[in-house]
Protein backbone atom coordinates (compact mmCIF):
# COMPACT_ATOMS: atom_id res chain seq x y z
CA UNK A 1 0.00 0.00 0.00
CA UNK A 2 1.01 3.54 -0.71
CA UNK A 3 3.10 5.29 2.25
CA UNK A 4 1.42 8.58 2.43
CA UNK A 5 -1.74 7.36 3.91
CA UNK A 6 -0.46 4.96 5.94
CA UNK A 7 -0.17 7.84 8.16
CA UNK A 8 -3.69 8.30 8.64
CA UNK A 9 -4.44 4.61 8.95
CA UNK A 10 -1.65 4.56 12.10
CA UNK A 11 -3.21 7.62 13.94
CA UNK A 12 -6.68 6.00 13.06
CA UNK A 13 -5.81 2.95 15.07
CA UNK A 14 -4.05 4.92 18.03
CA UNK A 15 -7.39 7.43 18.35
CA UNK A 16 -9.79 3.59 18.38
CA UNK A 17 -7.06 1.91 21.24
CA UNK A 18 -7.74 5.27 22.92
CA UNK A 19 -11.47 5.99 22.64
CA UNK A 20 -11.97 1.98 23.56
CA UNK A 21 -10.35 2.33 26.58
CA UNK A 22 -12.26 6.23 27.66
CA UNK A 23 -15.29 4.33 26.55
CA UNK A 24 -15.10 1.58 29.18
CA UNK A 25 -13.38 3.29 32.17
CA UNK A 26 -14.71 7.15 32.36
CA UNK A 27 -17.82 7.14 34.43
CA UNK A 28 -18.98 10.07 33.12
CA UNK A 29 -21.16 9.73 30.34
CA UNK A 30 -20.04 12.49 28.30
CA UNK A 31 -16.37 11.51 28.36
CA UNK A 32 -18.23 8.34 26.53
CA UNK A 33 -19.99 10.28 24.19
CA UNK A 34 -16.68 11.90 23.47
CA UNK A 35 -14.89 8.88 23.59
CA UNK A 36 -17.02 6.96 21.07
CA UNK A 37 -16.83 9.72 19.05
CA UNK A 38 -13.19 9.64 19.34
CA UNK A 39 -13.23 5.51 18.28
CA UNK A 40 -15.74 6.36 15.75
CA UNK A 41 -13.51 8.60 14.20
CA UNK A 42 -10.38 6.64 14.12
CA UNK A 43 -11.92 3.79 12.34
CA UNK A 44 -13.15 6.24 9.36
CA UNK A 45 -9.57 7.10 9.59
CA UNK A 46 -8.55 4.00 9.49
CA UNK A 47 -10.79 2.92 6.61
CA UNK A 48 -9.47 5.98 4.54
CA UNK A 49 -6.08 5.31 5.36
CA UNK A 50 -5.98 1.55 4.07
CA UNK A 51 -8.29 2.18 0.98
CA UNK A 52 -5.94 1.66 -2.35
CA UNK A 53 -5.43 4.48 -4.81
CA UNK A 54 -4.24 2.60 -7.87
CA UNK A 55 -1.86 5.01 -8.99
CA UNK A 56 -4.51 7.85 -9.24
CA UNK A 57 -5.02 10.96 -7.16
CA UNK A 58 -7.84 10.22 -5.09
CA UNK A 59 -8.78 6.76 -3.08
CA UNK A 60 -11.17 4.42 -4.00
CA UNK A 61 -14.60 5.84 -3.63
CA UNK A 62 -16.18 3.17 -1.86
CA UNK A 63 -14.41 3.20 1.40
CA UNK A 64 -15.25 6.84 0.93
CA UNK A 65 -18.81 6.92 0.49
CA UNK A 66 -18.60 4.34 3.23
CA UNK A 67 -16.84 6.79 5.89
CA UNK A 68 -18.98 9.63 4.99
CA UNK A 69 -22.09 7.25 5.56
CA UNK A 70 -20.76 6.47 8.94
CA UNK A 71 -20.04 10.31 9.87
CA UNK A 72 -23.62 11.24 9.45
CA UNK A 73 -24.16 8.29 11.63
CA UNK A 74 -22.18 9.09 14.64
CA UNK A 75 -23.24 12.87 14.47
CA UNK A 76 -27.13 11.23 14.79
CA UNK A 77 -26.19 9.30 17.79
CA UNK A 78 -24.21 11.84 19.32
CA UNK A 79 -27.08 14.24 19.12
CA UNK A 80 -29.30 11.69 20.51
CA UNK A 81 -27.13 10.52 23.37
CA UNK A 82 -26.51 14.08 24.29
CA UNK A 83 -30.33 14.70 24.56
CA UNK A 84 -30.62 11.54 26.87
CA UNK A 85 -27.57 12.41 28.88
CA UNK A 86 -29.16 15.93 29.03
CA UNK A 87 -32.42 14.74 30.13
CA UNK A 88 -31.06 12.48 32.78
CA UNK A 89 -29.21 14.82 34.17
CA UNK A 90 -32.46 17.18 34.69
CA UNK A 91 -34.42 14.40 36.22
CA UNK A 92 -31.85 12.76 38.19
CA UNK A 93 -29.17 15.78 38.66
CA UNK A 94 -26.68 12.43 37.78
CA UNK A 95 -23.84 12.21 34.81
CA UNK A 96 -22.89 8.93 35.10
CA UNK A 97 -24.72 5.14 35.19
CA UNK A 98 -25.27 4.04 39.21
CA UNK A 99 -23.37 0.65 38.51
CA UNK A 100 -20.51 2.65 37.36
CA UNK A 101 -19.92 5.24 40.30
CA UNK A 102 -16.70 4.98 42.24
CA UNK A 103 -16.74 4.33 46.01
CA UNK B 1 -12.27 -8.14 40.05
CA UNK B 2 -10.52 -4.54 41.54
CA UNK B 3 -11.27 -1.39 40.32
CA UNK B 4 -7.83 -1.20 39.55
CA UNK B 5 -7.14 -4.84 37.89
CA UNK B 6 -10.02 -4.04 35.70
CA UNK B 7 -8.15 -0.89 34.51
CA UNK B 8 -5.22 -2.51 33.87
CA UNK B 9 -6.71 -5.36 32.09
CA UNK B 10 -9.51 -3.17 29.47
CA UNK B 11 -5.92 -0.79 28.79
CA UNK B 12 -4.27 -4.39 27.73
CA UNK B 13 -7.09 -4.87 25.93
CA UNK B 14 -7.75 -1.74 24.32
CA UNK B 15 -3.47 -1.14 23.51
CA UNK B 16 -3.49 -5.00 21.44
CA UNK B 17 -6.29 -3.93 19.65
CA UNK B 18 -4.52 -0.11 18.68
CA UNK B 19 -1.31 -2.40 18.12
CA UNK B 20 -3.19 -5.01 15.80
CA UNK B 21 -5.13 -2.35 13.85
CA UNK B 22 -1.63 -0.72 12.79
CA UNK B 23 0.12 -3.97 12.62
CA UNK B 24 -2.28 -5.14 9.82
CA UNK B 25 -2.41 -1.58 7.88
CA UNK B 26 1.24 -2.14 8.19
CA UNK B 27 0.82 -5.17 6.64
CA UNK B 28 -1.80 -5.21 4.31
CA UNK B 29 -1.60 -6.78 0.98
CA UNK B 30 -1.87 -4.47 -2.14
CA UNK B 31 -5.45 -4.85 -3.76
CA UNK B 32 -7.47 -3.61 -6.72
CA UNK B 33 -10.28 -2.11 -4.78
CA UNK B 34 -13.28 -0.80 -6.04
CA UNK B 35 -12.10 2.13 -8.04
CA UNK B 36 -11.88 0.25 -11.26
CA UNK B 37 -15.45 -1.46 -11.40
CA UNK B 38 -16.92 2.27 -10.15
CA UNK B 39 -14.86 4.04 -12.98
CA UNK B 40 -16.04 1.63 -15.58
CA UNK B 41 -19.91 1.81 -14.76
CA UNK B 42 -19.70 5.53 -13.92
CA UNK B 43 -20.88 6.69 -17.18
CA UNK B 44 -24.33 4.66 -16.29
CA UNK B 45 -24.50 5.92 -13.24
CA UNK B 46 -26.04 9.39 -14.33
CA UNK B 47 -23.26 11.73 -12.05
CA UNK B 48 -19.42 12.22 -12.78
CA UNK B 49 -18.57 12.39 -9.35
CA UNK B 50 -17.58 9.15 -8.29
CA UNK B 51 -18.30 9.25 -4.83
CA UNK B 52 -21.44 10.70 -5.68
CA UNK B 53 -22.43 7.73 -8.00
CA UNK B 54 -21.39 5.66 -5.04
CA UNK B 55 -23.63 6.85 -2.54
CA UNK B 56 -27.04 7.41 -4.54
CA UNK B 57 -26.62 4.76 -6.91
CA UNK B 58 -24.52 2.20 -6.21
CA UNK B 59 -25.03 2.09 -2.73
CA UNK B 60 -27.97 4.15 -2.34
CA UNK B 61 -29.38 2.00 0.46
CA UNK B 62 -26.76 3.32 2.55
CA UNK B 63 -27.74 6.66 2.47
CA UNK B 64 -31.65 5.77 2.11
CA UNK B 65 -31.04 3.83 5.52
CA UNK B 66 -28.60 6.45 6.88
CA UNK B 67 -30.76 9.61 6.30
CA UNK B 68 -33.39 7.43 7.83
CA UNK B 69 -31.23 7.37 11.05
CA UNK B 70 -30.88 10.83 11.32
CA UNK B 71 -34.50 11.64 11.34
CA UNK B 72 -34.51 9.01 13.94
CA UNK B 73 -31.97 10.66 16.25
CA UNK B 74 -33.77 14.06 15.62
CA UNK B 75 -37.44 12.95 16.23
CA UNK B 76 -36.07 10.85 19.45
CA UNK B 77 -34.23 13.99 20.67
CA UNK B 78 -37.30 16.00 20.38
CA UNK B 79 -39.59 13.96 22.03
CA UNK B 80 -37.53 14.30 25.13
CA UNK B 81 -37.92 18.24 24.82
CA UNK B 82 -40.71 19.59 26.86
CA UNK B 83 -42.67 20.53 23.93
CA UNK B 84 -41.96 24.29 24.00
CA UNK B 85 -41.38 26.11 20.88
CA UNK B 86 -37.52 25.41 19.75
CA UNK B 87 -37.25 29.17 19.94
CA UNK B 88 -33.95 30.63 20.74
CA UNK B 89 -34.82 30.70 24.48
CA UNK B 90 -34.14 26.85 23.94
CA UNK B 91 -30.61 27.87 22.69
CA UNK B 92 -30.07 30.36 25.69
CA UNK B 93 -27.13 28.45 27.11
CA UNK B 94 -25.74 28.00 23.67
CA UNK B 95 -25.35 31.43 23.61
CA UNK B 96 -22.50 33.48 25.64
CA UNK B 97 -25.58 35.16 27.75
CA UNK B 98 -29.15 36.27 28.05
CA UNK B 99 -27.78 39.28 24.90
CA UNK B 100 -26.38 37.48 21.92
CA UNK B 101 -22.94 38.82 21.12
CA UNK B 102 -22.37 42.03 19.12
CA UNK B 103 -20.26 40.36 17.31
CA UNK B 104 -22.54 37.34 16.42
CA UNK B 105 -25.28 39.97 16.01
CA UNK B 106 -22.70 41.70 13.12
CA UNK B 107 -21.57 38.58 11.76
CA UNK B 108 -25.22 36.96 11.31
CA UNK B 109 -26.50 39.15 8.49
CA UNK B 110 -23.15 38.91 6.09
CA UNK B 111 -22.57 35.18 6.88
CA UNK B 112 -25.92 33.20 6.78
CA UNK B 113 -26.63 34.30 3.49
CA UNK B 114 -23.11 33.67 2.04
CA UNK B 115 -23.65 30.03 3.86
CA UNK B 116 -27.15 30.06 1.90
CA UNK B 117 -25.10 29.88 -1.20
CA UNK B 118 -22.40 27.70 -0.09
CA UNK B 119 -25.00 25.06 0.50
CA UNK B 120 -26.25 25.28 -3.05
CA UNK B 121 -23.13 25.70 -4.92
CA UNK B 122 -21.94 22.01 -2.86
CA UNK B 123 -25.65 20.31 -3.85
CA UNK B 124 -25.26 21.54 -7.17
CA UNK B 125 -21.34 20.57 -7.09
CA UNK B 126 -22.03 17.09 -5.83
CA UNK B 127 -22.73 15.70 -9.80
CA UNK B 128 -19.31 16.73 -10.81
CA UNK B 129 -17.14 16.89 -8.47
CA UNK B 130 -16.87 16.52 -4.90
CA UNK B 131 -19.61 17.73 -2.51
CA UNK B 132 -22.98 16.80 -2.49
CA UNK B 133 -26.78 16.79 -0.16
CA UNK B 134 -24.69 15.71 3.01
CA UNK B 135 -21.71 18.57 2.40
CA UNK B 136 -24.38 20.88 1.56
CA UNK B 137 -26.17 20.30 4.37
CA UNK B 138 -24.10 20.58 6.82
CA UNK B 139 -23.21 24.32 5.70
CA UNK B 140 -27.14 25.16 5.57
CA UNK B 141 -27.63 23.56 9.46
CA UNK B 142 -25.01 25.45 10.86
CA UNK B 143 -26.22 28.98 9.12
CA UNK B 144 -29.31 27.70 10.99
CA UNK B 145 -27.46 27.56 13.89
CA UNK B 146 -26.07 30.53 13.78
CA UNK B 147 -29.69 32.42 13.03
CA UNK B 148 -30.82 30.55 15.69
CA UNK B 149 -28.01 31.50 18.17
CA UNK B 150 -28.50 35.57 16.87
CA UNK B 151 -31.61 35.57 18.09
CA UNK B 152 -33.38 36.84 15.09
CA UNK B 153 -37.22 36.09 14.35
CA UNK B 154 -36.50 31.93 13.99
CA UNK B 155 -37.57 28.78 15.48
CA UNK B 156 -38.07 25.60 15.05
CA UNK B 157 -41.67 24.27 15.76
CA UNK B 158 -41.20 20.60 16.01
CA UNK B 159 -45.12 20.37 16.39
CA UNK B 160 -45.84 22.84 12.95
CA UNK B 161 -46.67 20.80 10.32
CA UNK B 162 -44.63 22.16 7.83
CA UNK B 163 -41.29 21.67 10.28
CA UNK B 164 -42.31 18.12 10.04
CA UNK B 165 -42.33 17.96 6.08
CA UNK B 166 -39.24 19.96 5.83
CA UNK B 167 -37.50 17.73 7.85
CA UNK B 168 -38.84 14.22 7.22
CA UNK B 169 -39.10 15.73 3.35
CA UNK B 170 -35.90 13.89 2.39
CA UNK B 171 -36.44 10.82 3.07
CA UNK B 172 -40.11 10.89 1.85
CA UNK B 173 -39.00 11.78 -1.61
CA UNK B 174 -36.22 9.40 -1.32
CA UNK B 175 -38.37 6.95 -0.62
CA UNK B 176 -40.77 7.55 -3.63
CA UNK B 177 -38.36 7.87 -6.43
CA UNK B 178 -37.04 4.72 -4.92
CA UNK B 179 -39.97 3.22 -5.65
CA UNK B 180 -40.61 4.73 -9.04
CA UNK B 181 -38.21 1.66 -10.98
CA UNK B 182 -40.60 -1.14 -9.60
CA UNK B 183 -43.31 0.26 -12.37
CA UNK B 184 -41.23 -0.60 -15.26
CA UNK B 185 -40.36 -3.44 -12.83
CA UNK B 186 -37.13 -2.50 -12.12
CA UNK B 187 -35.90 -2.98 -8.59
CA UNK B 188 -36.52 -0.58 -6.21
CA UNK B 189 -33.66 2.33 -5.90
CA UNK B 190 -31.99 0.85 -9.99
CA UNK B 191 -32.49 4.23 -11.60
CA UNK B 192 -33.15 4.21 -15.67
CA UNK B 193 -29.85 5.35 -17.32
CA UNK B 194 -31.75 7.38 -18.79
CA UNK B 195 -33.13 9.29 -15.73
CA UNK B 196 -30.77 8.47 -13.14
CA UNK B 197 -28.68 11.95 -13.35
CA UNK B 198 -31.78 14.15 -12.52
CA UNK B 199 -33.00 11.64 -10.10
CA UNK B 200 -30.24 12.11 -7.98
CA UNK B 201 -29.96 15.58 -8.43
CA UNK B 202 -33.35 16.28 -7.06
CA UNK B 203 -32.89 13.56 -4.46
CA UNK B 204 -29.42 15.88 -3.36
CA UNK B 205 -31.58 19.12 -3.18
CA UNK B 206 -34.66 17.52 -0.89
CA UNK B 207 -31.60 15.82 1.17
CA UNK B 208 -29.51 19.27 1.04
CA UNK B 209 -33.07 21.01 2.50
CA UNK B 210 -33.75 17.95 4.98
CA UNK B 211 -30.31 17.37 6.59
CA UNK B 212 -29.61 21.28 7.55
CA UNK B 213 -32.75 21.49 8.97
CA UNK B 214 -31.88 18.00 11.12
CA UNK B 215 -29.29 19.32 12.03
CA UNK B 216 -30.36 22.58 13.39
CA UNK B 217 -33.29 20.81 15.31
CA UNK B 218 -30.51 18.38 16.54
CA UNK B 219 -28.24 21.35 17.39
CA UNK B 220 -31.30 23.11 19.80
CA UNK B 221 -33.44 19.74 20.17
CA UNK B 222 -31.21 18.75 23.28
CA UNK B 223 -33.23 20.07 25.63
CA UNK B 224 -32.12 23.40 28.25
CA UNK B 225 -33.84 24.38 30.60
CA UNK B 226 -32.88 24.30 34.40
CA UNK B 227 -33.58 21.14 36.37
CA UNK B 228 -36.36 22.31 38.58
CA UNK B 229 -37.93 24.12 36.07
CA UNK B 230 -38.34 21.37 33.43
CA UNK B 231 -39.49 19.32 36.43
CA UNK B 232 -42.45 22.26 37.41
CA UNK B 233 -42.92 22.18 33.34
CA UNK B 234 -43.99 18.14 33.20
CA UNK B 235 -46.27 18.09 36.07
CA UNK B 236 -49.99 19.30 35.81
Amino acid sequence: MTGHSLIYAIAGALMVGIGLRALFLQAHLLTKIIAANVTASGTFLVLVGVAPFNGGAHPDPVPQAMVLTGIVISVSITAYALALLRRLYDVTGATDLPEERRK
Amino acid sequence: MTRGAADILVSLLATALAAGLVWSAVHLPAAPGLAGLVERNLEASGVESAVTAVLLNFRAYDTLLEIGVLLLAVIGALSLHPGEELSPAATEALSSGPEPSPMLMWFVPYMVPVAFVIAGYLWWAGSTIPGGAFQGGTVLGAALVLLLLSGRKFSIRPEAVATRLWLSGGLLFFLAAGAVPMVTGDAVLQWSEEWSGITIVLIEAGLTLSIGGCLAALVVGVPAHPPERALRGRRP
